[in-house]
């Protein structure tokens, strides 16, 4: 499991992200523009959810780590990604949304905020699961994240010959 | 704590919204047919005092061209124009577009009467400030419209959910939850529609103060909560929320009341634009029950600092707003 997950983490943050990444405008302002970003965003979300699933099955203490580090990681990785555009999909992600969106930080606080939300709801979901065959599914669910992130990985790396 | 308080009353102010900083007020453009190819046009858009207007601008369908100029008037915090246009062969098929829509974030509703009683309807949003006219709308685009406006308006509007995430602090059981949010609910919509109905009206500048004062008045109730204390709110928080929830549907009143719309069309907006509201706040209202379950299963342990936080953030953005609103009050329309 816990190389499914890694598999899972650079899988999906070292794909080589498309600079036209879909953009979200809510109407609502940059904060809500950034919320809707991670909520619709696949190769944002996804990765998030199995990151959550992961610190889940391995306890409360694991996911309160989870919790406390990816939304600040996110943010910091959005700020570097706006100063220096990098390779990696997220900053990649998070830099053309901020482009086209125009919200700089405020954006980034909405990414954040949804990334905190989402892992403490996903996070004590499993660690509230007591029977066994719950969390073998919450297990396929995250086999099934790391399988669908490796298959990327592998189209990817073809299509780049 | 005491050292770190003057330090989160000036981030705090830093990042509050102010109050003029975002419009949730929608525009409106009604159009209402008099001729085979004539329309009377009522355009109004949210405004400040005498001569401070949002900046939003109508382009009329091609082809539309002016039997009267437009004349303009500020009435009751909106800017309203109206004048008379003529296009041959009507409006069906044209493109009717908000120059400075897509740099706001308002929304404007746009209402078509034709003379044969049928009617359309569109809500025009900054990242799409154009429509294309079909003719007709259906009932349901039209519901869809008024129920969108409603979740936006409580989304946009933190001050409101502020007072909603007071209350959720202030509460100390399941029960008394169901009473003070349904308190809260059952009041504003009675304001809502009081107002909506023109029987009652509350100046914008005073009602956004007396709002801001609600919030500041839950702060310290939440600090007694915290500490072990307690108080008449505390006990009977269904009676603050149902006494404050009376002003706040005043404010959410604002949302439709800025537009004028038409008697007929007012049950059908008032229903739909108050179900939106209650969706937002019920959604807002199960996302912090849920985060705090995920919090107790996580089995976070939070320093005495963060406890006091929310209580702090609730009473400084009250304060901060209040004054702020106190000031452009007194100030009078600029």
């Amino acid at each position: 499991m816990r190389r499914a997950a890694l598999a899972v983490v650079l899988a999906t943050f070292l794909l080589p992200a498309r600079a036209d990444a879909q953009l979200v405008t809510t109407g609502l302002g940059p904060v809500y523009d950034g919320i809707g970003h991670l909520l619709t965003t696949p190769e944002d979300l996804v990765p998030a959810l199995a990151l959550a699933l992961y610190a889940g099955l391995r306890g409360p203490r694991a996911g309160r780590r989870a919790l406390f580090l990816l939304p600040p990681a996110w943010f910091l990785g959005g700020l570097v990604g706006l100063r220096s555009p990098m390779t990696i999909a997220f900053p990649l992600a998070a830099i053309s949304f901020l482009a086209g969106a125009d919200s700089g930080v405020r954006g980034l606080i909405g990414i954040a905020v949804a990334l905190f939300v989402v892992v403490a709801l996903a996070a004590a979901l499993v660690v509230a699961l007591e029977r066994p065959w719950k969390r073998i599914a919450a297990r396929v669910a995250g086999s099934w994240i790391a399988a669908v992130g490796l298959l990327l990985l592998g189209w990817r790396l073809r299509g780049a010959r | 704590m005491k050292r770190a308080l003057p330090l989160l009353v000036a981030a705090l102010a830093a990042f509050a919204p102010r109050a003029s900083a975002h419009e949730v007020r929608p525009a409106y453009l009604e159009l209402r047919q008099t001729g085979e190819d004539t329309f009377d046009v009522l355009w109004k858009v949210p405004a400040s005092g005498d001569d401070l207007r949002l900046g939003l601008y109508v382009g009329l369908p091609d082809g539309c061209t002016k039997l009267t100029e437009p004349r303009g008037v500020f009435v009751a915090g909106s800017y309203a124009e109206r004048w008379r246009v003529k296009r041959l062969g009507g409006l069906s098929g044209g493109t009717i577009h908000i120059a400075g829509l897509a740099g706001s974030q308002t929304d404007v509703l746009i209402h078509i009467h034709y003379s044969d009683g049928r009617s359309e309807t569109h809500l025009l949003r900054p990242d799409t400030p154009w429509v294309k006219l079909s003719g007709a709308s259906s009932m349901g685009g039209r519901a869809l419209a008024y129920l969108r406006l409603g979740i936006e308006h409580i989304l946009l509007g933190v001050d409101h959910l502020l007072f909603v995430l007071g209350l959720l602090l202030i509460v100390g059981n399941r029960w008394m939850l169901i009473k003070t949010i349904t308190a809260f609910t059952l009041a504003h919509s009675l304001t809502l529609a009081i107002a909506t109905l023109g029987y009652a009206h509350a100046p914008l500048a005073p009602l956004n103060a007396a709002i801001a004062l609600s919030i500041l008045f839950l702060g310290p109730e939440i600090v007694r909560v915290w500490r072990g204390e307690t108080s008449f709110t505390i006990r009977h928080p269904w009676i603050v929320a149902f006494a404050f929830g009376l002003l706040h549907g005043f404010g959410f009143a604002s949302g439709l009341n800025s537009m004028g719309l038409p008697k007929a069309e007012i049950p059908l907006a008032l229903f739909l634009f108050n179900v939106g509201v209650e969706i937002g706040q019920l959604g807002f209202v199960l996302m912090i029950l849920r985060l705090e379950r995920s919090f107790r299963l996580l089995e976070i342990r939070w320093p005495r600092f963060a406890l006091a936080l929310p209580g702090y953030t609730v009473g400084v953005l009250g304060a901060y707003w209040t004054i702020q609103r106190a000031a452009m009050m007194l100030a009078g329309p600029r």
